[in-house]
């Protein structure tokens, strides 16, 4: 019963089975065999058991009963909060960030903001300078939630409410959370965010269910961070933070397919570590962060490129490294 | 006599008054109106492609859409009237309306015989007539059908993709199609993994080296995606074929360990609250029993 | 100190303290109630915003509430502590301050779980803690120590009680209210001071003061991991739980002697807590003080030595005088040198000095706590880079401080309440003086 439960399910999430796209077949009798069909929209009420062809989101052609357009739609959108416990059957996530491409431009920051309703103040990605030593240069150093794999923030907490799952990512069920703030000195990279006061957001997405995957609407007294966006994984998009980044920086993909994808290219993961010299940003604290980071060796930009679209406010944070 | 006086004095000011308020009041939305039939149409643009889908279907993809500065904005539920011209004969092929993307999609299934001469290139034509918002446009490719196919070829565990080419020449024969750039990918979650490019040489063939440590599913599987890709003459044609070639990667659920992260404490930290617990909690019960005799005792006494 | 055997009407001396208050008595309690008020009111003002209101922001997630609790516990269990060694190690001297001892870790560990509840975002999630517990997380330990302790204190202050209960309930001259002498029958369990009774009482006694002192023990060490699991620079260090056990006891035995102090002027007790009370917790004072500054030393010359990047940054926290220099040197100046120098030379050393010493130690091991919660927060791996000056220095603000005070107010109220009810020194265990209490070990004779 359960094999079978997660088999349906494995089909019901998977990509494949996402029709994104809209359009109309032709067949050999191309004229009494047109159907318009318009899946996504769902303005038009289709009539069950015709069968139709589509064109899913990878370029295959599927022939399907209408009737389960919408249904299937519908269900790729959010998973039951037992689901977002177990993770995405089969799959590892893993970022991978190239520092010798960042320049601080912000903007996966303004997109995670916007796709998660976040206050300006609140950054779940936030990117420091970091000058190591005295004869080193600074670079850029952007920083989501590290997903560890052996989590400090799990550990301490009482009750359950953060969890890893079996795809390697960290969530929280704001639902279940005390707000303790006993996993925020747990985190040693200070990844975590405590909701302070009660979050300004608009009244229609206060009002949504929460989903752990999409961390959305926040809560007052609760904590939150960087979710790894395996919402957009199941409608088969990467996380905001790497399709915004305007230099391919962040990679972002499955371990167990030994591919990253940047929003634009697909590499090897393998590859991108052994051409690289891919690490681990505090290797020795053995809190096994899914986050890999490229040295940042033969730079595209320079590191001063990076306080050009700051404001004063925001130089500010970086004072004590450029003086 | 008095009435006459006060419709006098109505009729020259009160009347006229009013009338001045319901024209300004009348006339701001008609302005309005008038303004927008002033505008110009907005120029509009169209990107026309053909994709040659593995199991031979052919697809015209129109996207129409506006650009505005670096802004681009699909033009949706326009109609795109799609048609073939080979030879001197035209023939429309259909008319699809644009989606919420700017897409009007037409299949045409490999049954579906064009008309003409199949060693001719075929030009494919998608017009959208416009409005009053809109100005026309159209859009145009020609192309060539191309016949690409693989096989799968394993030598001294050696793993190479075998790639044929073919076109029709103009006796409506296949004859190869070379130096037609080829693109290899494998299937990945978010996008498709290139593992070579190559050239058909003058017999239609190449080759591309498979990885040989490329992870598939549970038992290997893996999905190959041999590409030709915005070519001027073939447009795009893919041919996909799964493959047992991948490294097999355990998607068994392991149970999680008992750990400080996970759902399960480890079990010496249970029998270690256990035993501290009893502990205490049976001294306590064991203090709490002296002084139930020590009441005992004072009872007696009574 | 040395009660002579004669003083069996000794109950008769102390019971004008359980009659009817004067209106000095409503004044001070009055005085107390509107710092209590004025926390109530904080506490709503947090309740409404958010803990937004408080100085603690996403780095310093903690701020003095967290040092309050820590603070309260050090108290609670070091007052238990020192009571069940006291009781259990027969020391005669010790016998008038067994109550004040007991009052102290049972007060205190009532209000110290209570700002831990402050802290926490989501009070009306509480149940949250039992329905999903985690045994992993040092804060299940700390839920489970906490009430466990509360408990045995509880009870043991009862057990405590017991005899003197039923003294009262044999005076028929007292002159208190009938619900009050209902409630001595009551609680005295019918306790006459047979032996058998006296033998069973003892056993009990002894039971609860053997298993408190591991559980007190065991308790504060829980706390003392809870940031010594973290991997954080000054708080992931192994010295952290017998540290905290330490100057707990230390900060007990000074909070102690300004009890003892206040109850002499107070009540006039100087005939039972004389000069050597003071002289005695004063040189246990000054071994504590040198454990306290070896301690110490240990801990910084380690971090100091190897000079780890994070740890060594936090290091010239403490001794940068634009940072917490000025605190550092000013608490561990007070805690590991005043008392050898004020109580340690004869001269310095007098009844005065020896409590204001001990007032200055109880403030300095605060900052103590302050200097262990609120520096190395801010000093996490990834130093923090934010524009927002609160988000990067943390300073309490007046709800934390109202209700800092309104806990210290409540302490205060609490003892003046259990004064109340029953004799402020364990009076039928001073009475009991020439008898021999059986020690549980013994054979059967």
């Amino acid at each position: 019963m359960k094999a079978f439960s997660n088999k349906k399910n494995k089909r019901r999430y998977s990509p494949r089975r996402k029709f994104l796209k809209s359009g109309l077949v032709l067949s050999a009798a191309f004229i009494s065999g047109s159907t318009s069909i318009s899946s996504c929209s769902g303005d038009n009420s289709t009539k069950s058991g015709k069968k139709t062809r589509l064109l899913t989101q990878d370029g295959n052609l599927v022939e399907v009963d209408e009737s389960n357009i919408h249904e299937s739609h519908k269900h790729c959108i959010k998973a039951s909060l037992k689901e977002e416990r177990k993770g995405i059957p089969g799959r590892k996530f893993v970022m991978v960030i190239d520092l010798a491409k960042c320049r601080n431009a912000r903007k996966c920051i303004e997109k995670c903001q916007e796709a998660h309703n976040l206050p300006p103040d609140q950054e779940w990605m936030k990117v420091y300078l970091i000058k190591d030593s005295q004869h080193t240069e600074p670079y850029w150093f952007p920083k989501p939630c590290f997903h560890c794999d052996n989590p400090p923030c799990v550990k301490v907490c009482p009750v359950d409410a953060t969890f890893k799952r079996k795809d390697g990512i960290v969530l929280i069920d704001n639902h279940r959370c005390i707000g303790c703030k006993f996993c925020l000195t747990g985190c040693p990279y200070s990844a975590r965010i405590y909701n302070w006061k009660e979050p300004e957001i608009p009244e229609d997405i206060k009002n949504q269910q929460y989903s752990a995957e999409t961390s959305v609407p926040a809560m007052i007294g609760t904590v939150s961070k960087c979710d790894f966006c395996p919402d957009m994984c199941r409608i088969g998009k990467v996380p905001h933070c790497v399709s915004a980044c305007p230099n391919g920086a962040i990679y972002y993909g499955d371990l167990n397919e030994d591919a990253v994808s940047n929003g634009n290219e697909v590499v090897r993961f393998s590859e991108l570590m052994s051409d690289k010299g891919g690490y681990r940003y505090a290797e020795e604290l053995g809190t096994e962060p899914c986050v890999y980071y490229l040295p940042p060796k033969e730079r595209i930009f320079p590191v001063k490129s990076g306080f050009k679209n700051l404001s004063e406010e925001e130089k500010a944070r970086y004072k004590n490294i450029i003086k | 006599m008095k009435i006459q006086i006060i419709n006098k004095y109505l009729f020259n000011k009160v009347y006229y008054k009013i009338l001045f308020i319901l024209f300004v009041i009348y006339s701001v939305p008609a302005r309005s109106e008038d303004n927008s039939k002033i505008n110009k149409p907005i120029k509009s643009r169209m990107y026309l492609t053909y994709d040659k889908l593995t199991d031979g279907t052919k697809v015209l993809t129109a996207k129409l859409f506006t650009k505005d500065g670096k802004i681009f904005t699909p033009i949706v539920n326009a109609p795109v009237c799609f048609s073939v011209e080979n030879d001197t004969s035209t023939l429309e092929l259909g008319i699809i309306s644009t989606d919420k993307e700017g897409l009007a999609l037409l299949y045409l299934s490999k049954h579906y015989q064009l008309p003409g001469n199949l060693g001719r290139a075929y030009i494919f034509h998608a017009e959208y007539s416009g409005n009053d918002e809109y100005i026309p446009v159209d859009g145009q490719v020609e192309i060539k059908d191309l016949l690409l196919d693989f096989k799968l070829a394993e030598k001294d565990s050696e793993k190479t993709i075998e790639i044929t080419v073919n076109e029709y020449s103009s006796e409506d024969t296949l004859v190869p199609a070379y130096d037609v750039e080829i693109y290899g990918y494998v299937k990945r979650l978010y996008s498709l993994l290139e593992i070579g490019v190559e050239y058909s040489d003058d017999l239609g063939m190449t080759s591309i080296e498979f990885p040989g440590d490329l992870p598939g599913d549970s038992i290997g599987n893996l999905t190959v995606i041999i590409k030709v890709e915005d070519s001027d003459i073939y447009g795009n044609v893919e041919k996909i074929k799964d493959i047992n070639w991948g490294i097999p990667v355990s998607y068994k659920e392991t149970k999680t360990p008992r750990a400080l992260w996970a759902d399960e404490a480890p079990l010496w930290m249970i029998i270690a609250v256990i035993v501290i617990l009893a502990g205490a909690w049976f001294n306590f019960f064991l203090a709490i029993f002296k002084l139930y005799k020590v009441r005992k005792l004072g009872k007696i006494r009574k | 100190m040395k009660p002579d055997n004669k003083n069996k009407n000794l109950i008769n001396e102390f019971t004008p303290f359980l009659e009817r208050p004067d209106k000095v008595w409503f004044l001070k309690i009055s005085v107390l109630f509107l710092f209590i008020a004025i926390g109530f009111y904080a506490f709503y003002v947090q309740v409404k915003k958010g803990h937004i209101v408080t100085g603690m922001r996403d780095h310093v997630v903690w701020g003095i509430y967290i040092i309050n609790f820590i603070f309260f516990l050090g108290l609670s269990y070091a007052g238990a502590l020192i009571s069940c060694i006291f009781h259990l190690a027969r020391i005669q001297w010790g016998k008038p301050l067994m109550r004040m001892l007991e009052m102290t870790a049972t007060i205190s560990l009532v209000i110290a779980p209570v700002y831990i509840l402050l802290c926490i975002g989501r009070v009306d999630r509480l149940h949250h803690l039992l329905i999903y517990a985690r045994i992993q997380s040092p804060i299940t330990w700390d839920v489970i120590a906490i009430v466990t302790d509360l408990f045995f204190c509880f009870v043991f202050l009862y057990f405590t009680h017991i005899r003197d209960f039923a003294r009262l309930r044999d005076l028929p001259e007292i002159k208190v209210s009938r619900w009050r002498k209902r409630l001595y029958r009551f609680l005295a369990l019918g306790y006459r001071n047979t032996p058998e009774q006296a033998k069973y009482l003892n056993q009990a006694l002894d039971i609860m003061a053997a298993i408190i002192i591991p559980t007190s023990i065991i308790a504060y060490s829980l706390l003392a991991w809870l940031f010594g699991m973290n991997l954080r620079p000054g708080w992931h260090s192994s010295i952290f739980a017998p540290y905290f056990v330490l100057t707990a006891v230390y900060s007990g035995i000074a909070l102690l002697i300004v009890i003892m102090w206040i109850y002499r002027k107070v009540y006039n007790l100087e005939k039972y807590i004389t000069i050597e009370h003071f002289y005695y917790l004063g040189f246990v004072l000054i071994i504590l003080d040198l454990f306290y500054g070896y301690f110490t030393f240990s801990e910084y010359i380690t971090e100091w030595y190897n000079s780890q990047k994070t740890p060594t940054l936090l290091l010239y926290k403490f001794f940068n005088f634009s940072e917490y220099g000025g605190l550092f040197i000013f608490s561990n100046f007070i805690a590991a040198f005043l008392p050898l120098i004020i109580i340690g030379i004869p001269w310095f050393r007098s009844v005065k000095s020896i409590t204001i010493t001990s007032a200055l130690v109880i403030v300095a091991l605060w900052i103590k706590r302050y200097l262990i919660i609120v520096p190395t927060l801010e000093t996490p791996y990834i130093p923090i880079q934010d524009n927002r000056a609160e988000w990067v220095h943390y300073s309490a603000t007046w709800v934390e401080w109202a209700l800092t005070l309104a806990g210290i107010a409540t302490f205060i109220l609490f003892f003046i309440f259990s004064s109340k009810i029953a004799p402020i020194i364990p009076v039928s265990a001073m009475e009991d003086k020439t008898k021999k209490i059986k020690i549980f070990y013994h054979k059967k004779n």
